[in-house]
């Protein structure tokens, strides 16, 4: 297995894993209802680490299990979204220099912004009537507020992961 | 021609890949009725589910444990008011004796044989079930079950939840796995039910406000009825359409529009759930095979 497929399938564990705490602990910590994207941080990260590649798959991959735990239909409706917001953020990949904390409640404002405008759009464009979801809300503020304040935590959090580090040779390329 | 096209694939893999999963997103949106694609749909819930009962499990164990600190100085408070309603009752209970005695008495004087009709009659099935996660977006809101096929839970089946003063509509099913279900909840703006005042019995339809408010709204109420209702008024289910039972409390008015170029009015309702609380549920079997005895 080489390297690519061992990051590939570690990003997909760790969405995975956002996601479960997110449908079940995170309930404990919802602001108004609200709960932060962990999944969305952790695919922002991914993206801008690794590139569009593992980003577009794990984005994909969160959006499918998302959709299957989502009230139905659509099937999929989550996958294109994340599977967008994985392709965008990697191509920032190397090209930006992350600090601990700036950069990313900076990226994650943009990817859940990012996130909304891609929701209308699909809800728009597949001609899905209730996407329940308004883009100029107070909820939809709360959440890119939580989101944002979760950032450094969890970027600090994957950057433990010797997969995600950048080694010497890379920052040299 | 094979070499160019590794060419292609090794050069713009990135733009191939989005391409790709693009595709097949679009594919399942647009056939998302598909039988197939609800197998798929069926079988992940089902995988994720399996988790969601172990983390579920977890975080309950945790949050009983904080819980129980804090209801222990309630318990004690319980205990007296308790005390006070069982001396209370004990009064009423001698009272009732009392009075049934006298009943039986003046009825035999009459030479009546009048039965007291019961509230309910219906025959249906309840199946308890635990909320073990909530959708974890914030676009939909729908509730998961431990219920699954398995404990012959099936789609549109009624769900409703103890509050304090009975029974209250929690929502509906909508789909089921084998070990889980998901739950429409009553505030979801695709939910409609049959509705009627609970004093009045004037009817109407209760549907979802959406997602950032989680009232409901009757609409279709006979402006006849303007006279006859109250803020606070209580919204029971009116039991046609065989979905939800008669009598399940819904919410209880807040709000009471009325134009006067409409022929109906519309009531803003408070769920009498709470849903920020909720933990356990049941689920509503009401299979013909149960409605044999129903009878009011």
């Amino acid at each position: 297995m080489n390297n690519k497929t061992k990051i590939t399938i570690l990003s997909i564990f760790i969405v995975f894993i956002a996601l479960l705490l997110q449908s079940t602990l995170l309930n404990y910590l919802a602001i108004e209802s609200v709960k932060p994207d962990l999944a969305l941080i952790a695919l922002i990260f991914i993206s801008i680490r690794r590139g569009n590649v593992p980003g577009q798959i794990s984005g994909f991959a969160s959006g499918l299990f998302q959709d299957f735990i989502s009230l139905p239909p659509p099937v999929g409706f989550y996958a294109i979204i994340r599977t967008i917001v994985g392709f965008v953020f990697g191509f920032f990949e190397g090209r930006l220099f992350v600090d601990p904390v700036i950069v990313p409640v900076i990226l994650v404002i943009i990817g859940t912004l990012l996130k909304g405008v891609l929701a209308t759009v699909a809800g728009i464009g597949f001609g899905i009537l209730n996407t329940g979801f308004e883009l100029i809300s107070f909820k939809f503020l709360i959440e890119v507020i939580y989101n944002a304040v979760c950032a450094p935590l969890i970027f600090s959090l994957l950057n433990r992961f010797k997969s995600f580090k950048i080694s010497e040779k890379e920052k040299l390329l | 021609m094979i070499k160019n096209l590794r060419a292609l694939f090794r050069n713009h893999s990135d733009k191939l890949v989005f391409v790709f999963l693009i595709m097949i997103s679009s594919v399942l949106i647009v056939n998302s009725d598909n039988q197939t694609i609800q197998v798929l749909n069926k079988s992940g819930q089902t995988f994720f589910a399996a988790f969601q009962v172990g983390v579920s499990g977890l975080s309950g164990v945790v949050a009983r444990l904080f819980g129980t600190l804090d209801d222990v100085g309630k318990l004690s408070q319980e205990v007296a008011d308790l005390k006070k309603q069982l001396s209370d009752y004990k009064q009423l209970n001698e009272l009732k004796d009392m009075l049934e005695q006298e009943n039986q008495q003046l009825r035999s004087a009459l030479n009546m044989g009048l039965s007291i009709p019961k509230i309910f009659q219906y025959n249906v099935r309840e199946i308890p079930a635990l909320i073990i996660a909530k959708e974890p977006g914030n676009f939909f809101q729908s509730l998961i079950i431990n219920r699954g096929s398995k404990d012959g839970i099936h789609k549109d089946m009624a769900v409703i939840a103890e509050y304090e003063k009975g029974f209250g509509l929690v929502g509906k099913i909508v789909s089921v796995s084998v070990i889980s279900s998901i739950v429409m909840p009553i505030y979801n703006k695709d939910f409609y039910a049959s509705a009627q005042l609970k004093t009045s019995q004037y009817e109407g339809l209760v549907s979802g406000l959406g997602e950032n408010s989680q009232d409901v709204l009757m609409q279709f109420v006979s402006k006849n009825a303007k006279s006859h209702l109250k803020i606070h008024d209580v919204v029971i289910t009116s039991g046609t359409g065989q979905v939800y039972p008669k009598g399940i409390h819904i919410g209880t008015i807040n709000e009471i529009s009325s134009n006067s170029y409409e022929t109906s009015m519309e009531l803003q309702l408070h769920p009498v759930v709470d849903f920020a609380r909720l933990q356990t549920v049941f689920v509503i079997d009401m299979d013909k095979s149960y409605l044999g005895g129903l009878d009011e």
